[in-house]
């Protein structure tokens, strides 16, 4: 995770990103699919129909990961950490109960007042937009601090106000022509099929509705207002290829696609 | 999003920023003696702790000693380096720590990163947080050591690995 502050004094730049760091702490103590205590791991641990208080945050996220799942008809699905689990690419979450194998996303039930149920067992892995909101939620404090030229880069999920931010993309085909993205405001986040990966949980991505890796030699990179919706649609565009433009276009955001023969296209939104 | 896009031919990369995420090499060894101990000449010593001594840093510390080995060089100019592993999230994290004539902290070294996340442990004013602490010192995530969010276990098991090599200095090597 690097924070990059420009344009104020050292003392100032501190104590924004100490605030900064503290709002990603928050994100990973509640949104941690390891971590006993957060509010996953209630969820994890929760019997069916069981009505749960979670941090407001956590509810933020629920959401917006609802209205990508939507919009995407099922394959973003945070739900398939059972099946990760299930084939050994993933640590079972401590105390959890075993999940039901039907489970999806749609069971786990929103009401207004923020009370969280779900409607069977099951495994919920929030690590696929978590990371992208964490930055989002460390760009708001730099904000509030007064920061107005700022970038925070939690390894390849990132976003910039104020100054144009470089990227190099880190598409695991060093061989190739190096993809660089260069951001001036708004968020990028990436994200690799790596099937040739030892450590196959950190660089495997289903297809929510098939249950299905997603096609190994695939790099996506997508550029969003927000670096949850970007983090999230990473996976969109991982499952659904070159078919993913109208779920982009639809939360305003563009991405570009590499495909295992090593073709880049761009999807969504007009790029520029 | 206001961006642009450009694909650069690999031939014409003077400076490659690529760097697959897996099993980078960031320094070697010798690299390591060189950054933590400039100038100075290195004598490796081979030390195989005694039971005693293993009893005496796991009481001390509440945590077993895996590898009695202890992989050390003593610098011309005072202090000593360690080279040791701590489990990162699925592999381990080879680091060098570089311990002063009077047992503070020089600075960490992280060799090897084998992880495709969680890299952060990197960061330069991550590991400075380590220098001056001293055996006793509390070294705690979240505490006197910076938690890094999406690397908890690399960050937790180095800063367990400094607090452990810290004491194994005091036990077996300080007094050579």
């Amino acid at each position: 995770m690097t924070i990059r502050v420009w344009g104020q004094p050292a003392a100032q730049a501190h104590g924004a990103i100490d605030a900064a760091f503290a709002r990603i702490t928050h994100v990973h103590d509640r949104m941690s699919f390891q971590c006993p205590g957060s509010d996953v791991s209630r969820l994890n641990r929760a019997g069916i129909g069981e009505r749960l208080r979670i941090d407001p945050e956590t509810v933020a996220v629920l959401r917006q990961a609802q209205a990508v799942a939507r919009a995407a008809r099922g394959v973003f699905d945070p739900t398939v950490a059972g099946d990760l689990v299930r084939e050994g690419l993933l640590p079972a979450p401590a105390g959890a109960r075993p999940p039901d194998p039907r489970a999806t996303f749609d069971d786990v039930v929103l009401a207004e007042d923020g009370v969280v149920s779900l409607s069977r067992a099951l495994w919920l892995d929030l690590s696929g937009i978590a990371k992208g909101h964490a930055v989002d939620r460390a760009i708001a404090a730099l904000a509030e601090a007064g920061v107005t030229e700022a970038c925070v880069n939690a390894g390849g999920d990132l976003r910039a106000i104020g100054r144009a931010c470089p990227v190099a993309l880190r598409t695991g085909f060093p061989d190739e022509a190096l993809a660089v993205v260069t951001l001036e405001d708004g968020s990028l986040a990436s994200s690799g099929g790596r099937a040739e990966s030892r450590h196959a949980a950190a660089g495997q991505h289903r297809n929510g509705v098939l249950r299905m890796p997603t096609v190994p030699g695939r790099f996506a990179c997508v550029l969003a207002q927000t670096c949850a919706v970007a983090d999230a649609l990473t996976k969109v565009v991982l499952a659904l290829g070159l078919g993913a433009g109208d779920v982009l276009a639809g939360f305003g955001a563009t991405a570009h696609l590499r495909e295992p023969d090593g073709s880049w296209h761009a999807l969504g939104c007009a790029a520029g | 999003m206001k961006h642009s896009f450009v694909l650069l031919p690999a031939a014409a990369l003077s400076v490659v920023c690529t760097a697959p995420a897996r099993a980078a090499v960031y320094l070697t060894l010798a690299e390591a003696q060189r950054i933590l101990f400039p100038g100075a000449s290195l004598t490796p010593v081979t030390v195989a702790l005694s039971s005693d001594q293993v009893a005496a840093i796991e009481a001390e510390l509440g945590v077993t000693v895996r590898n009695r080995q202890v992989r050390a060089w003593k610098a011309s100019t005072g202090g000593w380096l360690i080279v040791d592993e701590v489990l990162g999230k699925h592999e381990f994290i080879p680091i060098a720590l570089a311990i002063d004539r009077s047992g503070a902290v020089r600075g960490v070294e992280i060799l090897e990163y084998r992880e495709s996340y969680g890299d952060g442990v990197r960061e330069a004013g991550w590991r400075a947080q380590f220098t001056g602490k001293r055996r006793g010192a509390a070294l705690r995530l979240g505490e006197d050591i910076r938690n890094i969010s999406g690397a908890t276990l690399s960050s937790r098991h180095i800063t367990d690995g400094v607090k452990r090599l810290l004491t194994t200095y005091a036990v077996a090597l300080a007094s050579g």
